[in-house]
């Protein structure tokens, strides 16, 4: 129904834009003005949704039985969008195909749809340059993402961008907004922001994202803006999905700027901390529709739940999006499609969804769940606030609980898969086997050659547990990815207690930002030395690569750490950290880019560098210590255990470490082995000890 | 909810060369009545019984003479009990002190604002206020296309939407310097998601506060840390927190209310902005003070009083206001002005939307146009004075013709200041500096005090902050 309408009601608008054209004797610029073009962004450029994601690219995965990119289609559709591009870069021949196939390439479609490859792109600024050089932008259109959920009626946010354009033609962006509180559950804690908006006009002033790993104490206004606005609103309420209106200037500014990648960090910050440009960009404020954007897990848990108590209404599994979907709305918010097979005792709670074809067994207990189509859920089972999708089998006694479960996932008897774990695609957990929160498990390989994880799988399983490895090495904010992107908020640092994990994760935050304020502001001094030693690792780290990268004289780079040290007040301790950090992180980089093989890597920089800790390593207490410290570094690096062999044979042939503190650290310090990576990151160290004997020995018999 | 008054009556720096030691600024005429008669009379109105007025030492003699003398004697019903109080101090340590008089809870007043907001307004926004507001201060937004945007200068002031049904003051910043950055709080932006900055917006200087403000020590057991280590880095004991600008206080309250994630029932401190149809003035610079004049004039049109002495021929306007015993002479005329009381104009003199004050001499075709003149000057034949400001007793000679100058006499200040025309600009700028140093941080409160410049400085630190 909602299509249907919204495509007379375009159509109609095309129309009338006609005729008044024809009266205005101003024909083809007012027809263009009223034609709107969509740009969907169908990849995140991100791998949050990985496993997930290697196998289904992002706006196809089902969110309440419907795939991601119909939502924001039925979005467009609302909006009045007459022209739809879809920018297709991973799996686009899935995407592709299920565009082709669906409604929305039938001749009653309220717009044409015609899909782009832009194969090559790695960020949202890829795909726009991309756009750009095909030159298929015609007039100021919609951008958005193929994963938003939002029933916010367009009209009036379009009609407010053409009259800022009209009046001014360096308003190339309005930004839709939803109002919400700082801890809203489909507020995605990574990627939350503070917009600076004139109070007036909504002119965005400044935006910075909030950091939470980080520890953000404040954001720095310019104070040339307050020359030029008298009201300035800082918000630290917006619900950001990434819904905004572009002029043809936007992929323009894209090419001029080849180094603009994010559509927020980088091009909104750029073009507002632009003097040059004198482009400006505004905000619109929705406060009483929905709007979210299904960016992690955390908030694709959020998403289903509000879809399922109809805040998204009339986007609502009832109003069956897809041709063939038969949900009925039942009380308690319960969906049901048609040809479902439940046994008498089993029981259907209140907020779940159960897709066409599913048998569910006698004394099993479903809780706001979603489940797909044609799952077979055995006897006295029990699934809470899950996510099951397609095709699923789950055995006799299995537990479940704010999971995702692929297609064609089977789970064995009596098996528990804990709050935050993934079984993605076909994967086979036998019986009686515990799945972790953190894992997340896939039968999809790659290129890598794996055996299947029976530890993690169990004998008769099949699938291999998943590792993120690709982001750990790039991206400095790998650990608040991960922290913010599982599907329970942190849940690895909370114990797990009994409430909905909505509910936590919102306390949490909160707990979170109290305990910040706390640290910043009641317990000063102790904040304070806090502050200081990780700003002091972070400055200090930074000082050492830079020397490194700039090639600076060692001297040189050594008197900044210790200045830095003095200044901050830190202990030697810490300075190893840095410089550690600093150099094992240079010697990963040059492997892992394939410059140098572990060993001519860790040569040339300790060889060059390893002087340094000269002045940081003094008596054998502090040589142990920093061989603990090298040790825990490498743990997270890859190859770690050969980098840590090497350094340690360059050190000590530089005389830095002595064998004495070697042996001691390996031999007698108990945190050497604290932990299995600690372990496994040593286990080369014992040939080099046994050179190191025979070559004592040898040299004694000389 | 009864209230009592604390009127704060400064030496008017903004005001030079119009104020002297004889003629502090809480005496300086409006429409011919002394500044301070409407902050009484406003009291009066709130009806309020007792009222505080502070002054520096140096005013106490002529102030409560006045009070005595003038005022009280003027008053129909003795209902309000008016006090004169010398202090000489910051403004924080001067309401400190006045504990022991403060028996309720009181208004903070200054003595220079003109408004035809009616007090109970504010005193009724502040009864609305929620429970946990300890104090309203009222913020107002310049009305006046006349006045020298540069004179204003406005902090920055950080608040919870003005449309949201209790607005709430956040914090203040002094307004920044051309490259500070300014910083704004994480944390006040997770517990007030909603906040504005303000450039727009000037303080009033009138505060309604519950006594229990008096009491504050800025949280208690650990919450206090901050203020703890800074009062210490400042090298004193609790006394301290007092010893600055009022208006540092109650940023420091705002600030508390989202500083500490102590409890939920912390104080905080509500706003209101006078509402666009309500004009209000602060007479802190000269421009001010002729606006204010002019505001005067135009609400008390109606109740002109007779105009006493007039010679044949002579022009009074329907929009001026003329004192008792002034002469004028032959084709003169005012127009748009307020003449005070014992003048002698000669003949053929135009005046227009100008202030003159008591005892004025005008010799014959002065041609006077927004100008202000002193007690006693004398303005000898034919000399035309367009935007001048004259000080009292000086003497401009015959023919003189000037636009936009103060004159002043050479008294031992002027002597000093071999520029006269840049006199007012530099008072205004050394105002600022100094408002931006309490401003700055907590810790550099001290430095303001130790910086002994002399009475004069700290006087003015103490009322004319803002």
């Amino acid at each position: 129904m909602g299509p249907k309408k919204g495509g007379q009601a375009g159509g109609n608008k095309a129309k009338v834009g006609k005729q008044t054209a024809q009266q205005n004797a101003a024909p083809e610029e007012t027809d263009q003005d009223e034609r709107l073009q969509a740009i969907v962004l169908s990849d995140s450029y991100q791998t949050r949704f990985q496993p997930l994601t290697l196998e289904t690219p992002r706006c196809l995965l089902p969110l309440c039985n419907t795939p991601l990119l119909e939502y924001t289609f039925e979005f467009l559709a609302l909006a009045g969008v007459s022209e739809v591009i879809v920018v297709c870069c991973a799996h686009a021949d899935q995407i592709q195909e299920y565009i082709a196939n669906s409604r929305w390439s039938n001749p009653s479609s309220p717009f044409t749809i015609e899909t782009v490859l832009s194969p090559e792109s790695v960020s949202v600024g890829d795909a726009m340059r991309d756009l750009d050089a095909k030159g298929l932008i015609t007039s100021d259109f919609l951008l958005v993402s193929g994963d938003i959920v939002c029933n916010v009626p367009f009209d009036k946010v379009l009609a407010d961008h053409r009259q800022r354009r009209a009046k001014d033609k360096n308003a190339i962006m309005t930004m839709v907004l939803r109002e919400a509180s700082p801890f809203h559950r489909t507020r995605a804690r990574a990627e939350s922001a503070i917009f600076v908006l004139d109070e007036q006009t909504n002119q965005c002033v400044h935006y910075e994202e909030i950091k939470t790993r980080k520890h953000m104490k404040q954001i720095s206004l310019d104070p040339e803006i307050f020359n030029k606005h008298t009201d300035l609103a800082i918000r630290n309420d917006f619900i950001d999905c990434h819904i905004d209106i572009c002029s043809p200037d936007v992929p323009a500014l894209f090419t001029e700027n080849f180094d603009y990648n994010h559509i927020r960090k980088d091009f909104v910050h750029g073009i507002l901390t632009s003097d040059l440009l004198g482009k400006t960009i505004f905000a619109h404020i929705v406060t009483d529709n929905y709007a979210a954007r299904v960016r992690s897990l955390q908030t694709y848990d959020a998403v289903s739940k509000d879809v399922i108590s109809r805040w998204t209404y009339p986007i609502t599994p009832d109003s069956n999006l897809l041709a063939d979907q038969t949900f009925q709305y039942q009380r308690g918010h319960i969906y049901k499609e048609d040809g479902i097979v439940l046994a008498r005792s089993c029981r259907i709670n209140s907020c779940t969804v159960v897709g066409a074809g599913t048998a569910v067994d006698d004394g099993t207990v479903i809780t706001g769940s979603v489940i797909g189509r044609r799952c077979k859920i055995g006897k006295n089972v029990s699934i809470r606030s899950a996510y099951i999708w397609d095709d699923v089998t789950i055995e006799d006694d299995a537990i479940i609980e704010s999971a995702i479960i692929a297609n064609g996932a089977v789970i064995g008897a009596s098996s528990h898969v804990a709050p935050g774990a993934i079984v993605s695609y076909n994967v086979k957990i036998d019986a009686n086997i515990i799945v972790d929160g953190n894992k997340r498990l896939t039968k999809y390989l790659g290129e890598e050659d794996k055996k299947v994880d029976t530890d993690a799988v169990g004998e008769d399983g099949d699938g291999y547990v998943y590792e993120d490895a690709s982001e750990a090495e790039e991206d400095d904010d790998y650990e608040e990815i991960v922290n913010s992107s599982g599907l329970v908020y942190n849940m690895a640092s909370l114990n797990a207690s009994d409430t909905s994990f909505s509910t936590v994760s919102a306390d949490q935050a909160h707990r979170k930002s109290r305990r910040r304020r706390v640290s910043t502001a009641s317990n000063n001094t102790i904040a304070s030395e806090d502050s200081d030693e990780e700003s002091f690792l972070r400055e200090a780290q930074a000082s050492v690569e830079r020397a490194v990268a700039e090639n600076h004289d060692l001297d040189i780079a050594a008197l900044e750490l210790s200045t830095l040290r003095m200044a901050k007040n830190a202990q030697f301790h810490e300075v190893r950290a840095a410089t550690i950090a600093a150099l094992i992180g240079r010697i990963s980089h040059l492997i892992n880019s394939n410059t140098l093989k572990a060993r001519a890597a860790v040569e040339s920089v300790l060889n060059r560098w390893g002087p340094l800790f000269r002045r940081q390593v003094f008596d054998q207490a502090d040589q142990i210590d920093f061989l603990l410290l090298i040790q825990r570094d490498c743990t997270r690096r890859m190859q770690g255990s050969s980098i840590l062999l090497h350094a340690i044979n360059c050190l000590y042939d530089q005389d830095i470490l002595e064998e004495e503190a070697i042996l001691t650290w390996w031999y007698q310090d108990p945190q050497r082995k604290e932990d299995a990576d600690m372990v496994k990151v040593g286990e080369l160290v014992p040939r080099w000890l046994d050179w190191l004997t025979t070559a004592e020995e040898e040299s004694d018999s000389e | 909810m009864e209230f009592q008054a604390i009127i704060l009556c400064g030496p008017g720096k903004g005001l030079e060369p119009l104020v002297s030691p004889l003629l502090p600024k809480a005496l300086l005429p409006i429409a011919n009545k002394p500044m301070l008669y409407y902050a009484l009379e406003w009291c009066q109105r709130a009806g309020l019984s007792s009222v505080v007025v502070v002054c520096s030492s140096s005013a106490e003699q002529p102030i409560s003479k006045y009070i005595t003398l003038g005022y009280n004697s003027m008053q129909t019903s003795k209902s309000m009990k008016v006090e004169v109080v010398a202090h000489d101090g910051e403004t924080g340590s001067l309401v400190k002190a006045l504990k022991d008089k403060i028996k309720l809870d009181f208004i903070l007043l200054p003595c220079d604002f003109i408004t035809d907001l009616p007090p109970q307004t504010v005193v009724d926004v502040h009864r609305n206020q929620p429970l946990k507001t300890i104090g309203t201060g009222i913020w107002y937004k310049n009305s006046l296309d006349t006045m020298d945007k540069q004179t204003l200068k406005p902090d920055l002031t950080i608040h919870t939407p003005i449309s949201n049904p209790h607005p709430q003051l956040l914090d203040i910043y002094p307004r920044p310097k051309a490259n500070d950055q300014v910083h704004v709080r994480m944390s006040m932006l997770w517990e007030y998601p909603q906040a504005t900055i303000s450039t727009s917006l000037l303080e009033s200087f009138i505060y309604v506060f519950s006594r229990k403000a008096l009491d504050y020590d800025f949280g208690d057991g650990d919450a206090a840390s901050i203020i703890t280590v800074t009062s210490e880095k400042g090298g004193g004991g609790e006394s301290l927190k007092w010893k600055k600008p009022w208006t540092s206080v109650v940023r420091d309250i705002a600030r508390d209310s989202w500083r500490h994630a102590k409890s939920a029932d912390r104080d905080t401190v509500g706003m209101y902005v006078v509402p666009q149809e309500h004009s209000f003035i602060r007479c802190k610079s000269v421009s001010a003070y002729l606006e204010a004049n002019r505001l005067i004039l135009k609400q008390s049109s109606y109740t002109l009083p007779p105009t006493t002495a007039t010679a044949n021929g002579a022009a009074i306007g329907r929009d001026s206001l003329v004192g008792i015993g002034t002469v004028m002479e032959e084709k003169t005329s005012v127009k748009r002005s307020i003449v005070g009381a014992d003048c002698i104009f000669g003949r053929e003199c135009r005046l227009s939307g100008c202030v003159v004050m008591d005892g004025v001499v005008l010799g014959d075709g002065v041609h006077l146009d927004n100008c202000i003149i002193g007690n006693g000057v004398i303005i000898e034949d034919k000399a035309r004075l367009v935007g001048c400001t004259v000080e009292g007793r000086y003497v401009v000679r015959e023919a003189t013709q000037s636009k936009n100058e103060i004159l002043r006499g050479y008294s031992a200040e002027g002597l000093l200041d071999t520029s006269d025309e840049y006199e007012d600009e530099a008072d205004e700028e050394s105002d600022e500096d100094e408002d931006e140093d309490d401003d700055d941080e907590v810790d550099d409160n001290d430095l303001v005090e130790s910086e002994g410049e002399g009475i004069d400085v700290d006087d003015d630190d103490l009322f004319d902050r803002s």
